[in-house]
């Protein structure tokens, strides 16, 4: 019984460990899904011309689950003309939308900076805030990916060390 | 359908002002918005001001004042939050929103060298609702429609009397099909959105089952782009003005399609004086010139000269028309 219960403990502490791991890479595929779309929504200002609903709705088509559910949501809250400014309706759809993922609060927020800017002013200025909130996120992302692999082995070296702690503890 | 488009362009205060005013939006021509100063509606050919609950005065001093918020409001949501894709519009001074409805704005001209760049610090919004009138060209269609096809016509009107509507809905019948004449292809060239109310490229307005548009095109430039590509059999166009629109409109004649084009002017005799047009009378271009009365019955034709220049029709004085055929 005692080994089955060391063994047990020491598993369940190393998927913690792994769990921890898969977020980081997690939290760096979303950043890489805003990325994209920020890139889109630059391509469609820069050469489409579409006012912003618009853009949000071809893009929601296209793209894949958390950021389609969120284009397709702000696009279609935006059309109602619901009496909101821009803004607000942007940050609401963040949070209903993109919250539940792998998302840090810095990136929702860096994110909404962005949606602040947006439909303001001239094209430039569209494109202007679109290529900062890009050069951020992409610097963002290569930091994490250059951190990943180290921070996986700590992390998985802390599950089975914490593990073992554990069990040692407990028995 | 159509108060539901006009009250989504503005903001909480004036579309809950507008909306509890008792207005036919179907009645309603034109909302003007000009910052701290009444708000004022053009409702059935007079001026209306709206108080605050949106009841109607005829004095100014009873109206809503316009507050610099309730204009940038409604900036944003005629543009859909991007104004940055309207530069172009704005640039010409107005846009054309989901509906065909037209808004025309005046601010700060911001100039680069000669050229207009665009209008900042909009203060003034003007909202001309738009209204299609099936069945306005009925009476004209026998002079205009015949034997299978169509006559090269000119609409000769002032400002503000109708010649677009009735442009309009001669490109729908003639699209559409006539008892005399079966459906055309219809090529229009909309320099100003006016005649289409295109949005996103989307006429909003009913032009008729074979008709295409090109939207935002110069006049000139457009007739022969729709020759090339779209081979119509008619094509039309609003407001012929320049030496290069009207030598378009004799290269597209040549080339056998039918014109339908518009023109400003009151009279016979203003067509006949202005340079450009008095070359396309005497080569009798135009097969039928339709002159419309004045503001103060939009729509109506008055007369109706063959491109001889026999009258073919004088609504003066409710005579019969004189004749219905000609060359």
């Amino acid at each position: 019984m005692r080994p089955a219960l060391l063994l047990l403990c020491c598993l369940f502490s190393t998927l913690l460990g792994m769990l921890y791991a898969s977020r980081l890479k997690s939290r760096i595929r979303e950043l890489k899904g805003l990325e994209r779309m920020a890139m889109l929504i630059r391509q469609e200002i820069a050469y489409g011309r579409l006012p912003l609903p618009d853009i949000f709705g071809r893009l929601g088509r296209r793209m894949e689950k958390p950021q389609a559910d969120f284009l397709r949501a702000l696009g279609g809250e935006l059309k109602e003309h619901g009496d909101t400014r821009f803004e607000e309706i942007f940050s609401r759809q963040v949070d209903a939308c993109l919250r539940t993922g792998n998302l840090r609060q810095e990136d929702l927020d860096s994110l909404k900076g962005m949606g602040a800017y947006l439909g303001y002013l001239d094209r430039d200025t569209q494109l202007h805030t679109l290529d900062m909130y890009l050069r951020d996120t992409q610097s963002k992302i290569r930091e994490l990916s250059e951190q990943y692999p180290e921070k996986s082995r700590v992390c998985r070296a802390l599950g089975i060390m914490g593990g073992l702690f554990l069990a040692v503890l407990l028995f | 359908m159509k108060r539901e488009d006009v009250l989504k362009l503005f903001p909480g205060r004036l579309r809950d002002i507008l909306g509890r005013a008792n207005l036919d939006f179907d009645r309603l021509q034109e909302i003007r918005l000009r910052v701290n100063k009444p708000l004022i509606l053009l409702y059935d050919g007079r001026e209306v001001f709206l108080d605050g609950f949106g009841r109607q005065w005829s004095i100014r001093q009873k109206g809503y004042t316009v507050t610099p918020e309730d204009i940038s409001g409604t900036l944003e949501y005629i543009s859909s939050y991007s104004m940055y894709a309207y530069e172009e519009e704005l640039r010409q001074g107005y846009l054309t929103v989901q509906g065909g409805h037209r808004v025309g704005v005046a601010g700060r001209a911001v100039v680069e060298g000669e050229k207009l760049k665009s209008v900042q610090y909009i203060s003034f919004i003007n909202v001309r609702i738009a209204h299609q009138i099936p069945g306005c060209a009925e009476q004209l269609l026998p002079y205009v429609v015949e034997g299978g096809g169509v006559y090269h016509t000119l609409i000769v009107s002032a400002p503000r009397c109708g010649k677009t509507t009735l442009l309009r809905e001669l490109i729908r019948r003639i699209s559409d099909g006539t008892e005399s004449c079966p459906g055309l292809s219809v090529g229009v060239v909309d320099e100003r959105s006016e005649i289409g109310g295109c949005y996103l490229g989307i006429p909003q307005n009913d032009l008729g089952v074979r008709t295409d548009v090109l939207d935002g095109c110069p006049k000139a430039q457009g007739m022969m782009m729709l020759v090339r590509s779209m081979s119509p059999a008619v094509i039309a166009v609003d407001e012929i003005a320049t030496g290069e629109d009207i030598r378009a409109v004799e290269t597209v004649a040549g080339c056998g399609c039918k014109i339908l084009a518009t023109v400003h002017g009151s009279t016979m005799e203003d067509v006949r004086r202005r340079p450009m047009l008095e070359k396309l009378v005497a080569e009798r271009i135009f097969e039928r010139y339709v002159i419309l009365d004045g503001a103060a019955a939009p729509g109506r034709v008055r007369e109706i000269y063959d491109g001889r220049g026999t009258c073919l029709y004088d609504g003066r004085g409710g005579s019969l028309p004189l004749a219905k055929t000609g060359s």
